[in-house]
């Protein structure tokens, strides 16, 4: 299965990784991406089956990503994975074809949780 | 318009923060951060989507650099340097930007839509005057005392 990490911080892209393995998500190919646009390109070559992505970015934010999609029928899982948490911002997300939203900080058990529904 | 701004209380600040760097966060009053002229802080400001300050969290200089460290698991001694030179190297500040944009949570009900992270300072001295402005009105801040597990000590304060 193959998952795209959307995040502009090098650091949280790392810790995502390493809450999925932690989570027991072990047989995955990751591509990372550093923005919207950056995962706009990366879509066409790594084909991901689902992508994790930060809300607030540079360039083209998560929400431009994921609308960007939809408008283009392209129906990938989608998960923001962001600070932003509030029911106003879920309901947003949702709204706008998000598959599920994770809240920063997280833990493996909320990764396990979530994911599960979504890999196999 | 927004609830406002509810202050955290110290457990809640350390769970979130043990979640985050992966390791054991200890929180607890602490006294009131300096951010004088001659002193070493950082400043993170939260901002509405039509830019409106919501918050303030602010750190000294110890603080700031052993976030950034163990948010990327580099050694103590990376945040020590900075600690000695007195400024932040910008691979860890990046890291310490990313434990703001996290902190943005505690201001989410301060303002309505969207809460993000907005400008941001690192090396100290005057604090900006529309800044200053709004530390000195809000109604609402903690002062805590951080000990990151394996890093060490420093300053916080979120103010809103």
């Amino acid at each position: 299965m193959n998952v795209l990490i959307v995040d502009d911080s090098r650091a949280m892209r790392m810790i995502v990784r390493r809450t999925l393995r932690q989570a027991g998500f072990d047989n995955l190919n990751v591509t990372e991406a550093v923005n919207g646009r950056d995962a706009l390109s990366k879509i066409q070559q790594s084909k991901p089956d689902l992508i994790l992505s930060d809300w607030n970015m540079p360039e083209m934010d998560g929400m431009g990503l994921l609308r960007t999609l939809r408008h283009n029928k392209v129906y990938i899982r989608f998960g923001f994975v962001t600070a932003q948490g509030s029911p106003a911002m879920r309901e947003k997300a949702r709204n706008a074809g998000a598959n599920f939203l994770i809240s920063k900080p997280f833990t493996p058990e909320t990764f396990s949780d979530v994911l599960s529904h979504f890999i196999s | 318009m927004g609830k406002g701004f509810s202050v955290p209380d110290t457990k809640e600040v350390s769970r979130m923060l043990t979640f985050l760097l992966g390791r054991d966060v200890k929180v607890g009053k602490g006294s009131r951060i300096r951010t004088g002229n001659r002193d070493k802080w950082t400043l993170g400001v939260f901002v509405t989507e039509d830019n409106d300050i919501v918050g303030v969290c602010a750190t000294d200089l110890p603080l700031a650099s052993n976030f950034g460290a163990a948010l990327s698991l580099f050694p103590p001694h990376m945040a020590k340097k900075c600690i000695q030179e007195g400024a932040i190297e910008e691979g860890i500040w990046e890291n310490t930007l990313e434990v703001f944009n996290v902190v943005s949570r505690y201001f989410h009900d301060a303002g309505d839509g969207m809460i993000q992270l907005g400008q941001s300072w690192k090396d100290g001295g005057e604090v900006p005057k529309e800044i200053k402005k709004f530390m000195r009105r809000s109604k609402r801040r903690t002062d805590l005392r951080v000990n990151i597990n394996g890093y060490g000590n420093g300053a916080l304060a979120l103010i809103g």
